[in-house]
């Protein structure tokens, strides 16, 4: 499948050096193999379900303290892919984080790569994918708001605040607040 | 020119001292020290004042060479402190006021340590932490009044390491206070405890009774050295901490350390640290200003004497709770 | 990292910076190492602190207060990293400015922000939030649409105003009435300091405060008063 358009781009701590591309990607086909691939490590990258992201600096987010606690060890996760989901959720179990941020039998997906100078991996793993790439613009038909706020236990708001931003603070300090 | 002499009682200490324009003519102090174990309680040590005072009298008179007849005001001081023992001091001084036919002035203790601080360094215009048995505050002086800006929500550091020195059982002589650190010098272990600054404010009473409720399963893991190293380094660094706050606040790039607790080598040296990471300079008296003492009272006497402050006979009287900023700095016009 | 690090202020406690990080304006609180500390000591205090204003700032949002998004907390680093609100005004300029672009005699231009002002302390003490400084530099007047309008003007159209609340590093939660009396306190003796042109601006906001919501608020009103009456927080004993 031809890539036609644009990934989301962020630059991560500049510590880190390194880049977050994020493609997202509908009508998905082998989405098996591609879980398989990600189970067993031999594709280095993230695959997220795209209906509990509501923007994708909530990506960056997660993706920025999954590349910093890999250069000063203190990963939760065996590898910083799945420390990038970890991040993702509010809870501490690990199993559930990433069995609710990753992907099973969805045909929708979210592709991340973590970019460092030279280890590039990107274009190889996305010709495996047998599904449309979609502009990242495209995000919100994707994402399923009642999830969202189940997930990130938003029902209980007092007033208009923005989402994304209860979303993201929540995730950076689930470590020491119960939310 | 004023010659002062001041009566200064409100704790265990009991001290009578003559100044003369600045210059100090006598200093004369004795302490109730207790058994190891064991505090001062008021009547015990009124009794000791008692027992003493005309002693220290005589001894701080013929050690200035002054006569009563050359004293310009009798100072005493009127509180903050213990009410028994306050009131040897001041019913002596009143005593010695009408027999000399001089004006008598009561004067607050905590300014009384501000003064002689001022005096004896030379710092200008500090943020001063006031640290003693009885008194924790941090105080920076602003139009005609010393102001708190910061103290102790519940008791005063020097109590806080003089009860734990009790609990230790440690001697009283010459103070608890110096025995801690003398034991502090030779902790290693650091133990992990309560720290508790609120704003500009610290409180005590949870470090002392987390040291307390736990002092036998202490002691198996840590010595008492290292106990009281660890507790020094914690109390220390909130007063730091404090001290560090007021002077942000108030832009000042002075610190004046007054009171008992002064003393401690090891305070001086962290609050020195801090100074010269912000470039300020830290001021501290030796143990002869530090301790409670006559001199001091007659000093701050002495300058609000000249600057017009006068007191009539019936208000001589003594207070246990006298706050620093009530009292109109008429001496300064900054 | 450092060469693009701007400094925005400094004091005795951190040091702020402001950056673009991750795509977004932000503001990094970093707090300092203090030698005159033992290390350990240091340590454990700084996570504490950091801990303390992390979940102050996030408790707030729940509780319907805006606070500034957190983007990352690092204890290693000992920093903070934060929103920042590059189009704002500090209440406290904006109410010197006011001053100076309309009479005197119109304290109602200010009732609204007051009752504003009102109604968030209380929420955030409704949640238990002792905000710990509560002064008119920490807290930020923002719009909630953009607009193109004059900078002397775009903050009087108030309702396309947010009133966002800053600087949490004194925070800490705790259910004691006598904290909120200290934090209403705090924030009477400020504005009397900064802003004494305006001497019923505090009763504006106290009576918004008070009528937000019933709850626990005689004791409040009792503590808050005996806090003001002994002038400072607490009586000494000699």
């Amino acid at each position: 499948m031809v890539t036609n358009t644009e990934p989301y781009t962020c630059n991560l701590d500049p510590d880190t050096k390194t880049r977050l591309e994020v493609y997202l990607y509908k009508d998905v086909k082998n989405v098996e193999n591609i879980r398989q691939n990600i189970i067993n490590g031999s594709w280095k990258c993230s695959v997220i379900k795209p209906s509990l992201i509501v923007n994708m600096f909530q990506v960056a987010v997660a993706a920025n303290r999954a590349v910093l606690a890999e250069k000063s060890q203190t990963m939760i996760t065996k590898t910083v892919y799945s420390e990038l989901l970890y991040n993702l959720s509010l809870t501490k179990n690990i199993s559930q984080s990433l069995s609710k941020f990753g992907i099973e039998k969805d045909d929708s997906i979210l592709v991340c790569f973590l970019i460092d100078g030279n280890n590039d991996v990107s274009q190889e793993i996305l010709k495996e994918i047998d599904g449309e790439q979609c502009p990242i613009s495209s995000l919100n038909s994707f994402t399923n708001m009642k999830d969202v706020k189940s997930t990130y236990k938003l029902n209980n708001l007092k007033s208009e605040v923005c989402l994304l931003d209860i979303i993201v603070s929540k995730m950076v300090t689930k470590s020491f607040v119960n939310h | 020119m004023v010659i002062a002499i001041g009566f200064e009682g409100s704790a265990n200490k009991l001290g009578i001292g003559i100044v003369k324009d600045g210059e100090i003519l006598s200093n004369c102090r004795r302490t109730y020290i207790t058994p190891p174990g064991e505090g001062f309680l008021p009547r015990e040590t009124a009794e000791h004042h008692q027992q003493n005072i005309h002693e220290v009298l005589q001894e701080a008179l013929d050690q200035s060479g002054i006569t009563p007849q050359e004293i310009d005001v009798v100072c005493y001081t009127k509180g903050p402190g213990m009410g028994a023992p306050l009131t040897v001091c001041a019913i002596v001084a009143r005593t010695c006021a009408l027999l000399w036919n001089k004006p008598i002035l009561g004067v607050n203790h905590c300014i009384g340590h501000i003064e002689m601080g001022r005096l004896i360094t030379k710092a200008n215009n500090p943020t001063v932490l006031y640290v003693s048995g009885g008194n924790t505050q941090i105080i920076a002086y602003s139009r005609q009044r010393y102001r708190i800006f910061g103290e102790t929500l519940d008791i005063a550091v020097g109590n806080c390491l003089d009860r734990f020195a009790r609990v230790l059982k440690l001697s009283n002589a010459p103070s608890p206070g110096y025995n801690i650190e003398q034991m502090a010098k030779k902790g290693k272990k650091y133990l992990h405890l309560p720290y508790c600054v609120k704003g500009m404010d610290v409180s005590l009473s949870g470090i002392l009774s987390y040291m307390e409720d736990r002092i036998d399963e202490l002691l198996k893991d840590y010595t008492p050295e290292d106990l009281c190293y660890s507790l020094q380094e914690t109390v220390f660094a909130m007063l730091v901490e404090i001290t560090e706050r007021a002077m942000a606040h108030c832009a000042s790039d002075e610190v004046l350390i007054v009171g008992g607790v002064g003393c401690n080598e090891r305070l001086q040296e962290m609050m020195g640290v801090m100074c010269s990471e912000r470039g300020a300079n830290i001021f501290a008296t030796d143990e002869r200003f530090c301790i409670d003492n006559g001199v001091m009272i007659a000093h701050a006497g002495a300058l609000a004497h000249a600057a017009g402050t006068r007191m009539p006979l019936e208000h001589a009287t003594v207070t246990q709770r006298y706050r620093t900023d009530d009292v109109l700095v008429t001496w300064r016009d900054d | 990292m450092s060469a693009e690090l701007k400094i925005l202020k400094q004091g005795a406690e951190a040091k702020l910076y402001i950056c673009n990080y991750l795509g977004k304006p932000t503001l990094i609180k970093e707090r300092f190492k203090k030698n005159y500390r033992h290390p350990d000591l240091d340590t454990s205090i700084t996570k504490e602190r950091i801990k303390n204003e992390a979940r102050s700032i996030v408790r707030c949002k729940t509780a319907g207060v805006k606070t500034p998004a957190l983007y990352l907390v690092d204890f290693e680093r000992r920093r903070i990293y934060m929103e920042h609100f590059e189009h704002s005004i500090t209440v406290k300029d904006f109410i010197i400015n006011l001053k100076s672009t309309t009479n005197q005699g119109d304290m109602n231009t200010l009732d609204v922000y007051a009752d504003l002002i009102g109604g968030t302390v209380r929420k955030m003490h409704e949640n238990n939030i002792i905000h710990g400084d509560l002064t008119t530099s920490n807290m930020l007047l923002i719009e909630k649409d953009p607009s193109n309008i004059a900078e002397n003007t775009k903050w009087l159209n108030h309702s396309n105003i947010e009133l966002v609340i800053i600087d949490f590093g004194l925070s800490f939660i705790d259910t004691s009435v006598e904290d909120k009396g200290v934090d209403l306190y705090v924030l009477e003796r400020a504005l009397i300091s900064t802003h004494n042109d305006y001497p019923n601006l505090f009763s504006r906001i106290f009576e918004a405060y008070k009528s937000y919501s019933k709850k626990n608020i005689k004791e409040i009103i009792s503590k808050y008063e005996d806090v003001r009456a002994r002038g400072r927080k607490r009586t000494m004993v000699g």
